[in-house]
C-alpha cells in the first residue's frame, strides 16, 4: 500500500519544483525550532561571565562541531533558495525556476565546500 | 469590506516576509562569518561583550536582527498554519501560540544580549 502510493503518486510528482518547496519548509521549520535552544544558550549570559563561557564550551564538541556545519547548510540553502523564491517573484522568472534552483545547489556547493575547512578539523580532531 | 482588510493583512505578511529575508540574508551572512571565522575558537564573555560594546554597529545590527528573524520565523510558520486551511478557531489559537513564542523569543533575546552589553 505504502510502497504502491511510492511508486505510482508520489514518486511521478518529484521535480525541482516540489523538491525545493519542501525543502524550504522542512529547513525552514528546523531553523524556527533551533532558535529556542539558541536563544536559551545565549540568555545564560545573565548569570555571569563564567556560566555563560561553560555553556558556549558544551558547543566545542565535536559532536556540536557537526551539528553546526550541518546548520550552516540548511541556512545557506534557505537563504538562498529564499533568495530564489523572492527572484521568481519580482521579476517573473518562474520560467527559470529550475535553472535558479541549480544555481541555488551551486551556491550551497560553494558553503559546503568552504565551511568544511572550518568545520572537518574540528569534528575530526579527537580521531586524528 | 472584512475580506479586502483580511487580503490586506496577507499581501503585508507576503512583503514583510520577503524583506525580512533579504534583511536576515545579510544579518545571517554576518551572524555566522563573525561566529564561525572571526571569532572562532574563541568565543567567550570577553570576546563576545568586547564586539557588542564596540561601537553602535553591533547594538543597531542586534536591534535589527533578533526581531527580524523572530518575524520570519513566526510569520513563516504562520504561512505553513493558512496552507492547511484552518477553521476560524485553530486559526486563533495558532495566532496567540506564534505571537506567544515570538513575544518570548524576543524577551528571552534581549535579556540574553543585555549583559553583553554592560
Amino acid at each position: 500500500m505504502v510502497w504502491h502510493y511510492f511508486r505510482n503518486t508520489l514518486l511521478p510528482s518529484v521535480n525541482v519544483g516540489t523538491v525545493s518547496w519542501l525543502l524550504h519548509r522542512v529547513s525552514g521549520v528546523a531553523l524556527a525550532i533551533y532558535l529556542i535552544p539558541h536563544f536559551l544558550s545565549i540568555n545564560s549570559s545573565r548569570e555571569g561571565p563564567e556560566v555563560f563561557d561553560a555553556t558556549l564550551a558544551v558547543f566545542t564538541a565535536p559532536v556540536y562541531k557537526a551539528a553546526e556545519f550541518l546548520l550552516i547548510l540548511v541556512v545557506a540553502f534557505h537563504a538562498f533558495n529564499g533568495v530564489r523564491i523572492i527572484v521568481i517573484d519580482f521579476f517573473t522568472l518562474s520560467h527559470r525556476q529550475k535553472l535558479l534552483f541549480w544555481l541555488v545547489m551551486l551556491a550551497c556547493g560553494l558553503v559546503l565546500v568552504a565551511a568544511s575547512f572550518l568545520f572537518v578539523p574540528k569534528i575530526l580532531a579527537p580521531v586524528v | 469590506m472584512e475580506d479586502t482588510r483580511v487580503r490586506q493583512q496577507g499581501m503585508a505578511s507576503w512583503l514583510m516576509q520577503r524583506v525580512s529575508g533579504i534583511f536576515l540574508t545579510y544579518a545571517l551572512a554576518v551572524h555566522l562569518w563573525t561566529v564561525h571565522y572571526v571569532n572562532a575558537d574563541r568565543l567567550t564573555w570577553e570576546v563576545v561583550a568586547g564586539r557588542l560594546q564596540d561601537g553602535a554597529y553591533w547594538a543597531i545590527y542586534y536591534s535589527l536582527f533578533v526581531p527580524a528573524v523572530v518575524y520570519h520565523a513566526m510569520n513563516g510558520l504562520w504561512g505553513i498554519v493558512l496552507d492547511y486551511d484552518p477553521s476560524c478557531v485553530w486559526r486563533r489559537v495558532w495566532c496567540v501560540v506564534l505571537w506567544g513564542a515570538g513575544l518570548a523569543l524576543v524577551v528571552t533575546g534581549y535579556f540574553g544580549l543585555k549583559p553583553l552589553m554592560g
